[in-house]
């Protein structure tokens, strides 16, 4: 499964929320893109709307430019006139510019000007003279209008235009553009004017037709309106200084500018309206002509622009929306589904473990009556050798070690499969493993008449390291698999070292039966071998090679095989195995043959029983068959022993007695045995403890070790090897020694006197307190009788005192009376005077 | 047993006397010199306290204080004191008792040289 989801579940989780944040990022540069866009676009349409209306402004000011010129020509024909008459006065301009004459020159000149109204000569005191309305002119005088006002006020002002006025008449509205009339010294004789239609003007500004909202205005200098499209009367002749005009012109100091700005707007009750306007000043008058369009015009292609683009924003968003939820929906429902297949695989692991969990259990549940039937078949051959009794032990003993092994396979495989089998680091010596392989299975060779050869590749390191016993396991397996299928020929076990790889390496060469190509393949798989029909004929449960294959990966190296059917198989095993630090090579075969490896093989196998051993032996062991085995192993080498049944019991016990050595089960109720080893080593319990247990893997040595056991002996039994351990062990315990005895002792016979004479009155007392049943009292007396009496030669009262303190804890008057009479017949009293005592007796 | 014990204050607290002499008597020949032999609890804590003892045998069942309380009592100014509870309770639980207060060693009674030897084994390494 892992193959197929190789990602860790941290980042699997995450790829939605990934999804998410490109969906959300995305959707903002979108939206950012469209922002820009659409000021970048507004921007552009302002620029030019600004380059329109400024070249617009330049026309405008131009035409007016001319409009005015025209006007100012009839002034200054006027004027002219008047020099080419020799006008000197006051009086003679009246007479001379009076005329019908004059009249109708005016009246011709203003003929082709259709933005001329009225020109008119007025005197120095301000009487009309002359108009163009009508002759004669009629009596008036134009003393207080501005521009006879201002041209009075400053003799040097050459020309002026007037604010506009309303033609009470007709309506419309006239400005009037003047200069002054003077004599040949520059006298004053009055001023010639002409009237500006601003109804014309307007009537111009309406055809340029930007639309509605924009506006044409014609300005005097001091920003006083003259002229504007669209007409409103309130606006003429008032000063605007909130507009772009004044903007531009007043405030930005320029001679023409496009401005856009947002100010109260007099056309709209002084509300506030952005708008863009271009002012520009007419040259050589004092006039300024203004051209506005408002927002509703020149963002108007931006406004759509802008729709549009938001329409496409929204569209996209929606998509994006729509895809990325369904991509997010399809992502978390895959999340979903490795969620599922993640638990779905954690179960099928569990399960799996739980399989292994459960043969594991089941293998040791068999292999301890398998050690019971084991260890009684051994002491009914060694009791009965040659006798019927004892060859029917030995087939016992034989196909319950062959189970054993199966039982055995089974376990490192369960271990194996449940990660559990842990590896050894040691120095071993790879010649003398393989020739412990070697003469183990000699035997076995030899009992099928087969040449069984060890050949070892020199140079050879001394020392490697790795885990010897399942090297030594693997070249068991191949080697009793190569003799179990050869039936004729040699099996050969070849070793040699590959120091480029840091592997060792073994060649198990056979002359056997052989397998075919086809059966090659499934011959490492649990519980399969090479051909049916070969596994009823040689048996088998088809675990060794795969345990051999499963060990070598495991150690680093690996297994295969090189046969063909009826020709034989080879087959190479390889492991890790480095090489021990500061390591010799051996050119050659080590002189001497090294002795067998395991401790088993050093004492005589042939009879572990012929050893004597003396000492007190106590066996914790909760198992009824074994407890029974062991007492019989013991009593075969001579040693006395006491039996409890749980690890409390052996604390107490230990303690209380005087053993030699404990045998320690560490499986067992109410306290284990690592725990009540502790216990005692705690206390000051200095004897040997030895652990009795089937697990013995490096760990749980060194647990035991560091719990206070001196040795370890592993179940089943090897009987060779508990005889070892315990010969060791008890033989050790002569340095005790040193301990003086009692009789040793300074005083200890005053003492020991002093203790037998205080027996009878103490007897005196538990007899009476017996008599009547003081409970309290004589279990007080009989428990420090109990502890006192072992220690001055009398360990039968102290037995037997313990069962008078019992009763009499119970109030038990039956009791307490019979373990009274018992106390007082002991042997060990007979040189005591008890006959005091007796009288108590009922 | 290189170690010179024989001036190492030693206690032998027990009530009953005989086993008082007898547990001397085996201190003695294993080399101990400076042995003070009392017979109830409250004297035995004020010689730990105050007479500097480094092992102190203690019976259980003493007037005044058992054994398990003087070393209770004991401990808190004496840690160093090497306390070995000597009773003919031998129980598991009174072992456990011991050795949750502090107890360096237990001994069983009757006992012989060889527990008490064994037992001070941990106190001369």
């Amino acid at each position: 499964l892992g193959i197929f989801f190789p990602l860790p579940m941290s980042i699997t989780i995450r790829s939605s929320r990934i999804a998410t944040a490109l969906a959300t990022f995305l959707m903002l540069a979108t939206i950012a893109t469209l922002g820009l866009a659409v000021w970048f676009a507004r921007d552009q349409a302002i620029e030019e709307w600004r380059d329109q209306l400024d070249n617009l402004s330049l026309v405008l000011a131009e035409q007016g430019a001319q409009e005015v010129k025209s006007a100012f020509l009839v002034l200054d024909s006027i004027a002219e006139t008047v020099d080419a008459n020799g006008v000197e006065t006051a009086a003679a301009l009246r007479t001379t510019m009076s005329t019908q004459r004059q009249f109708d020159s005016m009246r011709d000149k203003i003929r082709g000007l259709p933005q001329v109204d009225v020109a008119t000569i007025v005197a120095a005191n301000g009487d009309v003279v002359n108009f163009t309305r009508g002759y004669p002119a009629p009596p008036i005088n134009l003393a207080d209008r501005d521009y006879f006002q201002a041209h009075i006020r400053n003799h040097k002002l050459g020309v002026y235009i007037s604010a506009p006025v309303r033609n009470k008449g007709n309506g419309e509205w006239t400005f009037y553009l003047s200069r002054k009339l003077t004599g040949p010294h520059g006298e004053f004789l009055g001023m010639a004017l002409v009237g500006f239609s601003s109804t014309f003007l307007s009537q111009f500004y309406r055809k340029i037709n930007l639309g509605e909202e924009a506006t044409v205005t014609l300005y005097r200098r001091d920003f006083l309106l003259l002229a504007r499209w669209p007409h409103q009367d309130a606006l003429m002749g008032k000063i605007n200084k909130t507009g772009s005009t004044y903007q531009a012109i007043e405030v930005h100091r320029k001679k023409h500018d496009v401005v856009v700005v947002q100010t109260p707007r007099s056309s709209e009750n002084g509300n506030e309206v952005l708008r863009m306007g271009a002012a520009r000043v007419i040259e050589g008058y004092p006039l300024v002509v203004n051209v506005t369009v408002t927002d509703t015009r020149f963002l108007a292609q931006w406004r759509r622009f802008s729709a549009v683009l938001a329409l496409v924003g929204c569209l996209s968003m929606i998509a994006m929306t729509l895809i990325f939820s369904v991509l997010i929906r399809l992502l978390k429902s895959r999340e979903h589904d490795m969620e599922e297949t993640r638990k779905l695989k954690s179960v099928a692991e569990a399960a799996s473990m739980a399989k292994s969990d459960f043969l594991a259990m089941m293998s040791h549940e068999i292999r301890t009556p398998l050690t019971s039937i084991i260890g009684f078949a051994e002491l009914l051959q060694k009791n009965r050798p040659g006798q019927p009794d004892g060859n029917t032990a030995a087939i016992i003993l034989r196909n319950g070690q062959h189970l054993l092994s199966i039982i055995n396979d089974i376990l490192d495989i369960s271990k194996i499969e449940a990660g559990r089998l842990a590896l050894e680091q040691l120095t071993f010596s790879p010649v003398e493993l393989a020739e412990g392989v070697h003469a183990m299975m000699a035997s076995q060779a030899q009992a099928k008449a087969l040449r069984f050869e060890l050949v070892v590749a020199y140079p050879l390191p001394a020392q490697v390291v790795g885990d010897p016993t399942r090297w030594k396991q693997i070249l068991f397996n191949l080697v009793s698999n190569a003799i179990k299928f050869t039936e004729l020929g040699s099996v050969q076990l070849a070793v040699r070292y590959d120091a480029a790889a840091g592997q060792l390496v073994a060649t198990v060469t056979d002359t056997g039966i052989g397998l075919a190509q086809e059966h090659q393949a499934c011959l490492f798989q649990p519980f399969s071998q090479g051909d049916s029909s070969v596994a009823r004929k040689y048996g088998g449960t088809g675990l060794g090679l795969y345990l051999v294959s499963q060990l070598a990966a495991r150690m680093g190296g690996a297994v295969r095989v090189d046969s063909s059917a009826g020709r034989g198989a080879v087959f190479e095993v390889t492991i890790a195995a480095p090489l021990a630090q500061g390591v010799a090579w051996l050119a050659v075969a080590p002189a001497a043959p090294v002795p067998a490896l395991a401790p088993r093989e050093r004492v005589d196998p042939a009879d572990p029983f012929a050893r004597r051993l003396s000492g007190h032996v106590l066996l914790a062991e909760d198992g009824r068959d074994n407890r029974t085995l062991i007492c019989a192993f013991l009593q075969g080498l001579g040693l006395t022993h006491e039996v409890v049944e749980d690890g409390a019991a052996a604390v107490q016990a230990a303690l209380a007695g005087n053993f030699d050595l404990v045998l320690m089960d560490i499986q067992m109720p109410v306290m284990d045995g690592v725990r009540a080893t502790e216990v005692l080593r705690a206390a000051g319990y200095a004897r040997p403890i030895v652990a009795l247990t089937a697990n013995v893997m490096a760990e749980d040595l060194r647990r035991y070790a560091a719990a206070g056991c001196d040795s370890t002996v592993g179940k089943p039994v090897n009987v060779a090897e508990f005889v070892q351990v315990l010969a060791r062990l008890l033989g050790d315990g002569a340095a005790a020694d040193t301990v003086a005895s009692f009789e040793e002792l300074d005083g200890y016979q005053e003492i020991q006197a002093s203790f037998q004479a205080s027996l009878v009155a103490r007897f005196d007392e538990l007899g009476a307190g017996i008599a009547h049943e003081r409970w309290g009292e004589v279990a007080a007396l009989a428990h420090r009788l109990k502890g006192s009496a072992g220690s001055f030669g009398f360990p039968g009262v102290t037995r037997v005192a313990a069962h008078v303190e019992g009763a009499a804890l119970h109030s038990d008057r039956q009791g307490a009376r019979k373990a009274f009479e018992q106390l007082i017949a002991l042997e060990e009293l007979k040189q005591v005077d008890t006959a005091g005592a007796v009288k108590w007796e009922i | 047993m290189k170690v010179d014990v024989n001036e190492v204050p030693v206690l032998v607290a027990d009530d009953e006397p005989l086993m008082r002499q007898l547990l001397a008597s085996i201190l003695r020949s294993m080399g101990y010199g400076n042995i003070t032999q009392l017979a109830d609890g409250p004297q035995a804590l004020q010689a730990i306290q105050n007479n500097g003892m480094r092992i102190a045998f203690l019976d259980i069942d003493m007037p005044g204080f058992t054994g398990l309380e003087v070393m209770a009592l004991a401990k808190a100014t004496r840690p160093d004191c090497f306390f070995v509870i000597v009773t003919s309770h031998s129980g598991v639980d009174n072992v456990l008792a011991a050795l949750n207060g502090g107890a360096r060693g237990f001994i069983v009674k009757p006992f012989n040289a060889q527990k008490i030897h064994d037992v001070l084994l941990k106190f001369v390494q």
